[in-house]
């Protein structure tokens, strides 16, 4: 028996001494020669590499370098332009008497190829929204899709390998909503489906993740819950400069959150994205082998109120909850340094908050004039005393209304009473904000203030749900919501912000969250700007800003914070320049080992 | 009459009598390892109340935040250093380790008092009710622990944060008492059919009484062993539930909690060491300090088991020594010839 | 067992045989109720959970953009796939007929039916565990065994002492400590995952660090089992009549004691089948390891109550077999126990 043992400690230490060092030469074949390959740390992905079923921003990534873009693709400035393989688009009127061009024809390329050799032709244009425009087809495979809402007809001519699109209307983001969505293989899908006897949806659905596409690269391997292969498709004609990938072989790998950041400093995997917290982004910056890329994120962190339920109802409550929460403190506890301010919803990203002369990433004269909910002493630290006069200040003048809604809210001695009972606001968080939450709206700053907070942590599912208005009415118990928000390429507020998209609590699921109504023709004006004129352009800034103003004064919202998002990787990979709106499967290409 | 009176005193002299419970406590006393087991247990338990006293007394607040302290390595004025929000690491541990054991005692309280009832209930009646007891502990146990506790956790969500430490013994308690409930019905079983329990039904004493009074205390250091070692688990069980994110929040330490928040992320393990090597130090102390007592005592209490006294280990050393100059001798004589 | 065959060759069947098996339908009928009650438990514990099922599924956000009608007719069809456009009893009938045809429910996480998948995860966690055990049968055997023979001496001690602290830490910090050690700091094992995406180190370096873990778990209790177990054979009258016969000590130990100790041991491996197939949500979070401990974990976070309801009955159900395949074992070994059993 003890042979055994000595046995097992022989084999042990012979295993721990072969395999030392073997991690510098991971990837490469032998000490000088080129890397070949890039291993991306990812979270995990569903496997679901098709657009239409599940969300997941790290799918996303693996279907944005499988495709790469639709008939239109995005530029490193948050632009779309022709994806290259469409020779031209031209755009013209229905109707003499309609304002925006609804008819849109696209020019496919002659000779192009799919990464499996497949022609791409327009019939797989005409394929792909025939796909995605049948709801029926769709939804009974569990995947949604709004394209029906905005085309009425495409239509092809085979021999001219043109499409041409019916447009019912032409809003300010058309672009992003209808024309990235990425071309299916028609020669690949259809034959196959027809042969199992399925519809293609549920083709596609059993066949989620090998998905053929035309972008810079395709799946060779994917092994589920731990990662994906890529290597280059030779077919590919490059991005909008022309750019054809360099780095053969690309590894989508899910790392587990506990370890990441060590598995980056050791060489074990080869960069991280979208890193946040004040240690991670430390520990990237301080290893002399690591470059970062940093940018604001293109969104950002706020507690949505419900502006139509409880005391969040005033506009002054909503205001005087600002002033109580300590935003510069909740920054520091939840991100560390590496958050920044955000007074309404809008990113540092987008081009719409900078007048002429002023760099993207700083606060410009914009920024500076909306009203910040923090009032700060001559250092820079929040000063208690004036945000607690502010908010008393508030409370008082509402309490004297009477009128309305206003009647509700009175002022007993030296306390603040909502329809009889004290002043409360119910806070629904997620876990992970527990801690920022519950060190920042402390009991005693709560009893300073005179509002009460009331904070439930609970899983997301439930609390979107009931943000949403996706609850019974008669199980409603919130009216301030935390989450975080993304913005879109091309910003359109009237999708989450317009009256039309609020639905009675209990009967459906409202994308205005807020339940606020504001300036309807304002939002109206925003969402049918014409983008593609200069004029149109203008206005739609100008109409955006007002807005953002609107939104800033009445307080719909609170946010909290943008992040600093940092990337990460190895420094023997140059030209991988990402940004907050243009993500690292679209960088990559340019990206090559030095 | 001069004889009997010798008798009785030579009696009294020679023949020292041990009470079963004395035997255990010596027997515990001359195991070393036990000994020192117990000897840092009992320091722990100073430490940690006194602290606690000590914050009550200063109505220190564990919510202080101070981000300009974040970090700091250990020092005279933070002997453990500070955690990512600026606050005294010392305190916090210790602080913890109060709340660690309060869970850890009233779950096995709850999960004894559980267990001791229902296999003596169980070991008793025999027959039908022992049948279904049984079939009930086999459901209660064929649970997956974590599993169990992760749904039960989901199902009250959004209880108070006091709430939430009380639903977190009362599920450690329920869903650890089957292994007690087992052993006390096991022993209660041979127990029965010994003559002393005949006796006390022969007597007419009460189905209650008879286990109570008869049956419950003789298993009563059965229960005292497996009690250490539910509380050493259950201690554990909690700071698995920490690192989920299903014990309670902030500002309520635990150890588990303590060690999850630097466990979280392997460069702030790496980084700031000290967030972590003084909650684990301090809970692997205090958990093998309990298996090592709780070992000592299941020795202890095993009527076969026997120590070895001082003099008896003098003795043998004596022989030993002896042994080996006559193994010299033997060898020189050997070369000799 | 053998002089009883010896001595009714004729009668064997219906003396020691059937009784057994009479035994073990006994045992086997009892578990049914046993299995009613534990499927209502975990029914009932799931459907407690908050949120609506159905529209815990669904994304909000995907809904938002859809019309009315196209918003209620895709969550009308997504509560007939999941099957909760139906009352609480139909669920639970519904649920055992699924079971019991092989259908283990619709994962809401992945999108996709839980028998498409199921089976890598449990072979996945099975994998590590059957190696872990091994390993650590293989440990703690001689090292149980030496203890016994060597007992309360100073070898004795300091196994117990460092067999202890396997269950003195809790085990996400373990992992932890190792993955820090071996990883980041030696640099001699992979961090996370199964295998090398690109397929330059072996595979079986990724199994030692998750298999430590499990085998510094288990080897404490393992090793006082069979110290204790061995302990209680050599005290046994068998034992000594050999010694005073003049075998060897070696002979003794290894030939007698030791196979007879292994009977209550080997029984106990009985308690061990359940764990053969679960996986510490724990400990493969940390390591990224697809096996049933993250498929849980999944579950709990997406409410995944198709996933949920079926493993945990599954679990259940293992376990109550391996307690019945323990008990048999011990009515097979212990005397008494056969005695009352076999009537």
């Amino acid at each position: 028996m003890k042979k055994k043992l000595l046995v097992l400690g022989v084999l042990t230490t012979m295993l721990l001494a072969g395999c030392g060092g073997s991690n510098d030469q991971a990837g490469t074949d032998g000490g000088k020669a080129k890397p070949t390959t890039f291993v991306m740390g990812t979270s995990n992905f569903n496997g679901d590499f098709y657009d239409g079923w599940t969300n997941s921003s790290y799918d996303a990534n693996i279907r944005r370098l499988v495709w790469g873009g639709g008939l239109l693709a995005p530029t490193d400035k948050g632009e779309f332009v022709l994806n290259t393989f469409v020779e031209s688009r031209t755009m013209s009127k229905s109707d003499p008497s309609k304002e925006v061009n609804d008819i849109w024809t696209f020019k496919i390329k002659d000779g192009m190829k799919f990464s499996n050799g497949d022609p791409l032709t327009a019939k797989d244009v005409k394929f792909t929204f025939d796909f995605y425009l049948d709801k029926k087809a769709l939804q009974d495979t569990g995947a949604t899709t709004n394209l029906p809402d905005y085309i009425s007809e495409v239509t092809i001519d085979e021999k001219e390998n043109t499409v041409t699109f019916n447009l019912k209307k032409v809003p300010y983001a058309i672009d992003s909503a209808v024309f990235l969505t990425f071309i299916l293989d028609s020669s690949d899908i259809a034959p196959k489906a027809k042969e199992a006897g399925l519809t293609p949806q549920q083709y596609v659905k059993a066949n989620m993740s090998t998905p053929i596409g035309y972008g810079p690269y395709k799946i060779d391997e994917y092994v589920e819950s731990q990662y994906v292969k890529l290597s280059i498709n030779e077919n590919f004609q490059g991005n909008f400069e022309g750019q054809k990938p360099h780095i053969p072989t690309i590894i989508a790998q899910n790392v587990p959150e506990e370890t990441k950041i060590t598995q980056l400093t050791s060489g074990e995997i080869d960069g991280l994205t979208g890193l946040v917290s004040e240690d991670n982004i430390d520990a990237a910056k301080n290893d002399q082998d690591l470059s970062t890329n940093n940018y604001y994120r293109h969104g950002g962190g706020q507690i949505t109120f419900h502006t139509d339920f409880g005391a969040t109802q005033l506009p002054e409550v909503r205001k005087a909850f600002a002033y109580e929460f300590d935003r510069i403190k909740f920054r520091n506890l939840f991100l560390g340094k590496y958050g920044i301010a955000s007074n309404a919803p809008y990113s540092r990203n987008m081009w719409m908050m900078y007048d002429a002369g002023e760099k993207l990433g700083e606060e410009g004269k914009f920024e500076k004039s909306l009203t910040s909910y923090d009032l700060v002493t001559a250092d820079g630290k929040w000063d208690e005393t004036a945000n607690l006069a502010e908010a008393h200040r508030l409370l008082d003048q509402a309490a004297s209304r009477t009128d309305g809604a206003y009647a509700k809210l009175t002022k007993k001695g030296d306390k603040y009473m909502w329809e009889g009972k004290e002043l409360l606001i119910n806070l629904a968080i997620t876990s992970a904000w527990t801690d920022a939450i519950n060190l920042t709206l402390t009991k005693e700053v709560q009893n300073k203030f005179g509002i009460k907070v009331n904070v439930d942590s609970m899983d997301w599912s439930i609390m979107a749900n009931n943000l949403y208005g996706n609850a019974p009415a008669s199980e409603r118990k919130y009216n301030a919501f935390t989450g975080g928000t993304s913005y879109s390429l091309q910003y359109d507020p009237y999708a989450s912000w317009s009256k039309t998209q609020i639905l009675p609590f209990g009967q459906g699921s409202s994308s205005n969250t807020s339940r606020y109504v504001g300036d309807e023709d304002l939002l109206a004006k925003i969402r049918f700007a014409n983008s593609s004129t200069e004029e149109g352009q203008e206005q739609y800034k100008e109409n955006w800003r007002k807005w953002i103003v609107e939104v800033n004064k009445d307080l719909p919202l609170l946010p909290l914070y943008s992040n600093n998002y940092y990337d990460a990787y190895t420094n023997r990979v140059v030209n991988f320049e990402t940004n907050a709106l243009w993500q690292w499967p679209y960088a990559i290409v340019k990206a090559e080992y030095k | 009459m001069s004889s009997a009176l010798d008798n009785k005193k030579l009696n009294r002299e020679h023949e020292k009598i041990v009470s079963p419970t004395m035997q255990i406590v010596d027997k515990f006393k001359h195991n070393k390892l036990a000994m020192i087991g117990l000897f840092l247990f009992t320091f722990l338990i100073i430490v940690i109340v006194g602290a606690q006293i000590y914050i009550h007394v200063t109505n220190y607040d564990l919510a202080n935040v101070d981000i300009s302290k974040k970090y700091m390595k250990p020092s005279a004025q933070h002997i453990f250093g500070t955690d990512a929000q600026g606050r005294d690491l010392f305190l916090r541990v210790l602080a913890g380790g109060w709340i660690s054991i309060q869970v850890g005692l009233l779950s096995t309280f709850l999960s004894i008092i559980l267990g001791v009832s229902i296999g003596a209930i169980a070991g008793f009646f025999g027959g039908k009710i022992d049948t279904l007891i049984m079939r009930g502990t086999e459901i209660v146990s064929s649970f997956p622990f974590l599993a169990i506790a992760m749904t039960i956790s989901a199902i009250f969500m959004d209880l108070d944060v006091q709430l939430r430490l009380y639903l977190i013994i009362f599920i450690l308690g329920l869903l650890r008492w089957t292994g007690l409930a087992r052993m006390v019905r096991g022993q209660i079983l041979s127990l029965r059919e010994q003559e002393f329990i005949v006796a006390t039904k022969a007597l007419g004493i009460s189905n209650y009484n008879q286990i109570t009074k008869h049956l419950i205390p003789n298993v009563l250091s059965y229960v005292v062993v497996s009690g250490t070692l539910t509380f050493a688990g259950a201690i554990l069980s909690e700071s698995s539930l920490s690192y989920l994110g299903l014990s309670v929040t902030e500002p309520i330490p635990t150890w588990g909690r303590l060690i999850s928040l630097s466990a979280k992320n392997s460069i702030v393990m790496t980084n700031y060491w000290w967030t972590w090597i003084f909650p684990g130090l301090a809970l692997f102390i205090l958990i093998m300090s309990i298996n090592v007592i709780g070992e000592g005592l299941r020795d202890a209490v095993d009527p076969k088991a026997q120590y070895v006294t001082k003099e008896q280990k003098l003795r043998l050393k004596e022989k030993r020594k002896r042994e080996k100059e006559r193994a010299k001798r033997r060898k020189l004589a050997k070369a000799a010839m | 067992m053998e002089k009883e065959k010896k001595q009714g060759e004729k009668g064997t069947f219906s003396n020691v045989i059937l009784p057994y098996l009479r035994y073990i339908g006994n045992r086997l009928l009892h578990l049914i109720p046993v299995i009613i009650v534990i499927s209502i438990v975990i029914f009932t514990l799931i459907n407690l959970m908050p949120g609506d099922p159905v529209l815990a599924m669904i994304n909000p956000e995907t809904t938002a953009n859809m019309s009315e009608e196209q918003r209620i007719a895709y969550i009308e069809t997504m509560r007939k796939i999941l099957g909760y456009d139906k009352t609480v009893f139909v669920r639970y009938f519904l649920w055992w007929k699924d079971v019991l045809t092989g259908n283990f429910g619709y994962s809401v996480a992945l999108n996709k039916p839980v028998s498409d998948f199921i089976g890598t995860y449990i072979m996945n966690s099975f994998k590590v565990n059957i190696v872990g055990f091994i390993i650590a049968f293989l440990i703690a055997i001689p090292i149980g065994i030496k203890s016994a023979v060597k007992k309360n001496s100073r070898y004795d001690k300091a196994v117990t002492v460092i067999s202890m602290v396997g269950i003195s830490l809790p085990s996400f910090f373990m992992a932890l400590l190792l993955v820090l050690l071996f990883s980041a700091i030696l640099r001699v094992l992979p961090f996370s995952g199964m295998s090398d995406p690109r397929g330059v180190r072996p595979d079986y370096l990724y199994y030692i660090l998750p298999v430590s873990v499990i085998v510094l778990g288990s080897l404490a209790g393992l090793i006082r089992y069979i110290r204790n177990a061995m302990i209680e054979v050599l005290k046994a009258d068998y034992i000594r009549t050999s010694r005073a016969k003049g075998l060897s000590e070696k002979v003794v130990i290894y030939r007698h004691a030791f196979k007879n100790a292994l009977i209550p041991v080997i029984t106990i491996i009985g308690f061990w089948i359940p764990a053969l197939f679960g996986g510490s949500i724990i400990v493969e979070k940390i390591f990224a390891w697809p096996g049933m401990g993250l498929l849980m974990n999944q579950a709990y976070q997406f409410k995944d109550r198709g996933v949920l309801s079926t493993v945990l009955l599954f679990f259940a159900v293992l376990t109550l077999f391996a307690n019945l395949f323990v008990d048999i074992g011990y009515a097979l070994v212990d005397p008494r126990i056969k005695a009352r059993r076999i009537k």
